[in-house]
């Protein structure tokens, strides 16, 4: 997220951010109980305090997505409205490890890059391929520069990246 | 210095990630007391083992984020180190290798933030936000390299990929002048 160089002029602007934020969290999370309703688990949501340097501290929902035998599979925390090259970040962490999901806006973050028979000129180019919308993506690996965006289908793979848990 | 020395970091990372898995799904093994041989493991329960690889990938990343750093700071400073190599050409020939000497030296000394600002009021005049981005890895940075001080909060969430990200951006944009 690009941040004043003001830092007083991005405190003025943090409150607006963080219900931003909130509306894509609550967006991402009715979609995540949408996508489970009929997969053998259980889902429930909880509150949890989360704590930034604009906004102070907030209370943010969070997922907790386990078997219906009780086992834990994968949490799903939101970390902030603040994270470098997106608009928001939210984690999925269970037992096998922790991915990153993230808001992308405006086909993602650019970088401009001296063109190679011409360095005085530049060109325009996205950092990560597969960002046609406004949406939260997870990145496979940042050399790959490739962005998935979040379905049904993706978050199955992610719950099981993170849980070894399969449907 | 033209190969990007940020790639064996990024891959030690992946690999990191990959061991962590690995080493959850061995304690669940039916041939665990052949896998946790000659470990630490071996003697704790699997809520333990779990607790402990949970925390220590959480740590890893961070620790990620701190090498990604020191590595991207590095080639930078080797970088600006070659660009004045032409100060070894001055006239007077005899000022020219001291004097080369004494910015090396010297660049050795700059403070991470003086050479952002001066790759933002250079290369990087048409994308400053990356130079911004890039200082807050520095920040993050500094905030694990200095025991993570609770009452300090950071300006944004850092994540070992994004991390990587801005930092080739930038060492890639810099191979190429």
């Amino acid at each position: 997220m690009m941040i004043a160089e003001n830092e007083a002029e991005e405190y003025q602007h943090a409150e607006q951010k963080k219900q931003i934020y909130l509306t894509r969290v609550n967006q991402l999370f009715g979609n995540i109980q949408d996508w489970l309703k009929d997969e053998p688990v259980t889902v429930k949501q909880q509150n949890l305090e989360i704590i930034e340097k604009f906004t102070g501290p907030y209370t943010v929902p969070s997922l907790s997505i386990s078997t219906q035998a009780g086992q834990e599979l994968a949490d799903i925390k939101p970390r902030g409205a603040y994270v470098i090259l997106a608009e928001g970040l939210v984690d999925i962490e269970g037992g096998f490890g922790r991915e990153h999901i993230t808001y992308m806006v405006d086909g993602g973050p650019y970088s401009y890059r001296p063109l190679p028979e011409n360095t005085t000129q530049v060109i325009k180019k996205p950092m990560f391929k597969g960002i046609n919308e406004d949406a939260w993506y997870w990145v496979e690996d940042s050399r790959l520069d490739r962005a998935n965006a979040m379905d049904k289908e993706l978050l199955r793979e992610l719950i099981t990246l993170v849980s070894d848990y399969e449907f | 210095m033209n190969s990007n020395p940020l790639i064996p970091v990024w891959d030690a990372y992946n690999a990191s990630k990959d061991a962590f898995r690995i080493t959850k799904k061995a304690v669940k093994h039916s041939d665990k007391v052949i896998l946790l041989k000659k470990t630490k493991f071996r003697l704790q329960s699997i809520t333990d083992v779990e607790t402990s690889i949970t925390q220590s990938a959480k740590i890893t990343e961070d620790l990620f984020v701190l090498s990604l750093w020191s590595t991207h700071e590095r080639f930078v400073r080797i970088y600006l180190q070659q660009k004045g190599a032409t100060l070894q050409a001055i006239q007077p020939t005899v000022l020219a290798p001291p004097m080369y000497t004494y910015f090396c030296d010297e660049v050795e000394f700059w403070k991470p933030n003086q050479i952002l600002d001066l790759l933002k009021k250079t290369l990087f005049m048409t994308d400053s936000h990356l130079i911004g981005q890039a200082k807050q890895i520095l920040a993050y940075r500094d905030w694990i390299a200095h025991g993570k001080n609770p009452d300090k909060r950071l300006s944004s969430n850092i994540t070992a990929p994004f991390a990587y990200k801005v930092l080739n951006e930038i060492v890639e944009t810099l191979l190429l002048n």
